[in-house]
């Protein structure tokens, strides 16, 4: 344990003076209980409509399938079309395919669970937000973080179910208690992006510089 | 509300503006008690000074039905400023008194007075620029607009970057001129862009501004308070 | 302001006055962000998003110890460590210990502000550890050795030709000039750094209280690179950075993107609690929090309460007219713009910036704009009070108010005033009509027509003329 630092009594009795000697009116009463909003269906054409149009905009690609099996298939269209050689992904992700993890299957597809050697990573998201494009996933055993990181394009498969209206929904839906949360829940609204170098607008900075979504109709995953 | 400014430098827009609210029919008066709002004491943080210079303000408008000023950011120190300068003090309830009847001049005539049309004629084209604390803390925004719109002849032609202080800022000018004086240079090309004959601004001192950088420029474009050209132009 | 203080101000704002291109990239900057948030703002239910905001920033001030406390003891329910700096001394040495007592190399560093402002690296790289800043703006400036410019783009200022001449001398071949293959030159040097840092240090923007989980909001992905591939990941954070709950952070992920860059949302928001758990495959092993005062419980509770409200959107530094003119560097704080301006006096003591609140015409664009409705124009006046009542009003300026209450308290003395200055004052407007800039005039009258006429003066003031006119 670092020594050194003022402890955490004195740091908070600081914090406590200032405010207990305040002239102020230090605004209105402590935090109002979060406003319950209906999460809006997602068989809503509406939501799907416009989860499509944001992230569109924001430069991802986006396809409405009507079932898991078609969802595979798209993705296994497009590895083909860009001649990928490794996918990482969970393991659960792929079930039901012929062969697991770390083999190559019938089609010559090498899945893996280590990122940084991929060509794509697959994964699947626990949330969609409507308003602003964006998929949400969380960490987990096996679910590792790099899925949706280190590989230069990145796609996910998003149960209808599973679309929200806007991020306030999901911010309501997420465990209220350290315990529960995983270390990493992640909103990605796009490819990576930077305007920093004189005002450029470049795409795939460090993190991917594609991002495909496969919207699935009835299609929680297995398991 | 002439300002200490416009007594001292700019009396003709004042007389302009005592024309104009005549002509409209409304009984103008000048308490000579008046002199400074204290604004550039209060803004240079000598808030002794401010509130002394305030409370002889204060003063002389005690009997006022209504105060105009031809100034937007002496009319916001007693609408903005003054709330704060006198919290807590015994003249509070009388300072927010004047500020609830206290009025920019093309906020009076828009909004008090109703003006809807003009016996105004200028031809040729104008530009306007609003002052900072007129927008921001009056709301005073397209009065002015309006009131040109409604002058006979004249072509208006907005301002680009419209919302852009143009460098005044009271002591500001002279305490830190190099900035000043780059930030009142753009100014002066956005006027200068837009080929006007004529900037109209609602506050003598963005104009003294403008004006002195315009004529060192070697710029003889006309410079006029709202109340100068409604009042030139007034056909009697 | 003493006179070195003023000199040395006077001097970076004249380099950036008398730089071309940086006004240009500057007038153009604020423009284009102006265009691109506009639409944001002129939605409907902007003004209520920023109600809200301002409403639960205060809501967490207010009880910010409890908050504090409330989200340490959930950092550490999740497997990680708090650590309370008093300032930046205390931040540094903790931080520089933690890279010590683990034989850390390299450091990836996303960007943050409070490590800049506890001045961070310099105490690392004297542990002989490497540390390399990974937002491309931070990254490009590191490499420039230079302060960054802009609270939210840290490069803004440079032009390309100097990027490419930069990262051209540090690849030992000529990259060419165009901007995707520069960031691809930085994406690849980062890439090798990313996978061998043996620690990430990051901001954050904001704690949540109930999990203890620390929310970063970021574009380039280095944020998430930084917090999942180093086994130590270490968060420097201002304390008031707090929310109570998740939900509470709606209204500031709905405005702080399209405020700063006019996006619906960064491409990713991502919310940390706690290092990797049992059975979870990459992550860091340890997570470190580092909880940073430095100044920020002199402010809580007193006149300037609000403006650790901040949600560092950048708003005000893209609207206003002076940090148009005179950009970042010139302020000679960490923190820059209108923000700036309130906060560095504030954090470092007003004796060390005497110049910044006097550095603002008092337009009040950056209390219209702000994200979280802090009155920063009114904050720069009072400072100026502040400024007056307890470092030094020079005497000339307090005397000179003084005379000129007392003349204005006495309407026959200003009356008299006037009709002995007048003909003074038309003659000095004449004159100086005449000779132009080449006249030097002392004190504030040379200020005033080094580059500005003087307004012709009348033979008459208002009142006078109005006695003479009786009722007409």
């Amino acid at each position: 344990m670092q020594g050194g630092g003022v402890d955490r009594l004195t740091f908070l009795a600081r914090l406590r003076a200032a405010l207990e000697c305040a002239e102020l009116d230090l605004g209105r009463p402590a935090s109002a209980p979060a406003k319950t909003r209906r999460a809006e269906s997602a068989a809503d054409e509406g939501l799907v409509e416009l989860f499509t149009a944001r992230l569109r905009a924001s430069g991802g690609v986006v396809e409405s399938v009507t079932s898991r099996a078609e969802a595979w298939a798209a993705f296994e269209r497009l590895v083909g079309e860009r001649d990928w050689q490794s996918v990482a992904c969970a393991p659960g992700v792929h079930l039901g395919r012929a062969a697991g993890p770390d083999g190559a299957d019938a089609a010559g597809l090498r899945l893996t669970t280590e990122a940084r050697a991929a060509d794509f990573g697959l994964s699947e998201a626990d949330w969609a937000v409507a308003e602003t494009g964006s998929v949400v996933v969380r960490s987990a055993p096996e679910v590792r973080r790099g899925y949706s990181l280190v590989p230069p394009a990145v796609g996910f498969f998003v149960p209808l179910g599973r679309i929200r209206a806007t991020m306030g929904d999901v911010l309501r839906e997420l465990p209220t208690d350290a315990g529960s949360l995983p270390s990493c829940v992640c909103f990605i609204s796009g490819p990576s992006g930077t305007s920093d170098l004189a005002a450029v607008h470049v795409v795939g900075v460090h993190g991917p510089g594609e991002v495909f979504v496969w919207l699935v109709d009835g299609g929680e995953p297995a398991g | 509300m002439i300002t200490c400014l416009g007594d001292a430098l700019y009396p003709r827009v004042g007389v302009a503006a005592v024309q104009v609210l005549r002509d409209l029919g409304v009984a103008v008066d000048f308490p000579a008690g008046q002199t400074c709002c204290g604004q550039p004491a209060y803004n240079s943080g000598f808030r002794d000074s401010a509130c002394s210079t305030a409370r002889a303000f204060l003063r002389a408008f005690a009997g006022s039905e209504n105060v105009v000023s031809i100034s937007g950011s002496c009319a916001a120190m007693v609408r903005d400023g003054f709330p704060d300068l006198f919290a807590g003090e015994a003249e509070e309830a009388d300072a927010k008194a004047l500020a609830a009847r206290t009025y920019e001049f093309s906020e009076f005539l828009v909004d008090v007075l109703g003006v809807e049309e003009l016996p105004v004629a200028r031809r040729g084209t104008a530009t306007l620029h609003h002052s900072c604390h007129a927008r921001r803390l009056l709301g005073v925004v397209e009065q002015p607009e309006r009131l040109l719109g409604m002058i006979a002849g004249l072509e208006y032609v907005p301002l680009p970057g419209a919302e852009q202080c143009c460098g005044f800022g009271g002591t500001f000018a002279v305490k830190m001129p190099h900035i000043s004086t780059a930030m009142v240079d753009e100014k002066v090309d956005h006027i200068l862009a837009t080929g006007a004959e004529l900037v109209v601004g609602l506050d003598a001192s963005c104009l003294m501004n403008i004006e002195g950088r315009l004529r060192r420029r070697g710029s003889r474009l006309e410079v006029r308070h709202l109340a100068e050209v409604l009042a030139a132009g007034w056909r009697r | 302001m003493s006179v070195e203080t003023r000199r040395a101000f006077d001097e970076r704002v004249e380099r950036a006055l008398g730089d071309p291109a940086l006004q240009r990239v500057l007038a153009e900057g604020q423009d284009y962000v102006q265009e691109l948030t506009a639409p944001a703002r002129a939605e409907p239910d902007w003004p209520a998003a920023l109600d809200e905001i301002a409403r639960v920033r205060l809501a967490t001030l207010a009880h910010l110890d409890r908050y504090v406390d409330e989200f340490a003891t959930n950092v550490e329910r999740a497997g990680g460590h708090v650590f309370f700096a008093a300032d930046a001394g205390e931040a540094r040495r903790h931080v520089a210990g933690l890279a010590r007592e683990r034989g850390v190399k390299l450091v990836v560093k996303s960007k943050s502000m409070v490590t800049e402002e506890i001045g961070l690296n310099p105490a690392l790289e004297a542990e002989g550890v490497e540390v390399v800043e990974t937002d491309l703006g931070e990254f490009i400036v590191q490499m420039a050795h230079e302060r960054p410019f802009h609270i939210l783009k840290p490069a803004i200022h440079m032009p390309l030709e100097r990027v490419r001449k930069l990262f051209s001398a540090d690849a030992g071949r000529d990259l060419g000039d165009d901007a995707h293959a520069l960031t691809g030159y930085a994406r690849g040097v980062l890439r090798e750094k990313f996978f061998a840092a043996d620690m990430g240090i990051t901001g954050g923007n904001f704690g949540v209280a109930a999990t203890g989980s620390v929310v970063l909001v970021t574009n380039e992905g280095n944020g998430r690179m930084t917090t999942t591939l180093p086994r130590t990941h270490v968060v420097v954070m201002g304390v008031e950075r707090l929310v109570p709950t998740f939900p509470d952070l709606e209204a500031i992920l709905k405005v702080l993107p399209r405020a700063g860059v006019g996006l619906r949302a960064t491409a990713y928001v991502t919310a940390i609690t706690g290092p990797r758990r049992s059975g979870e495959a990459d992550g860091p092993e340890e997570l470190h929090v580092v909880l940073v005062d430095n100044g920020r419980s002199r402010i809580l509770g007193g006149k300037y309460h609000e403006v650790l409200s901040c949600i560092r959107c950048g708003a005000c530094l893209d609207i206003c007219p002076v940090f148009r003119k005179i950009g970042g560097h010139a302020y000679g704080a960490v923190y820059s713009g209108p923000i700036g301006a309130v906060l560095s006096p504030l954090l470092d003591g007003l004796e060390c910036h005497p110049e910044l609140p006097f550095a603002s015409s008092l337009c009040g664009a950056c209390s219209e704009v702000c994200s979280a409705r802090i009155p920063l124009a009114a904050m720069l006046r009072e400072l100026r009070e502040d400024y007056v009542a307890e470092v030094e009003a020079a005497p000339a300026w307090r005397l000179g108010f003084q005379a000129y209450d007392a003349a204005a308290r006495r309407p026959w003395v200003w009356a008299a005033g006037e009709a002995l200055a007048l003909p003074f004052a038309r003659l000095a407007s004449a004159f100086v009509a005449a000779a132009g800039s080449r006249l030097p005039a002392p004190g504030v009258l040379g200020a005033w027509t080094r580059s500005r006429d003087l307004p012709g003066a009348e033979r008459s003031s208002f009142r006078a003329l109005w006695r003479r006119w009786g009722r007409r």
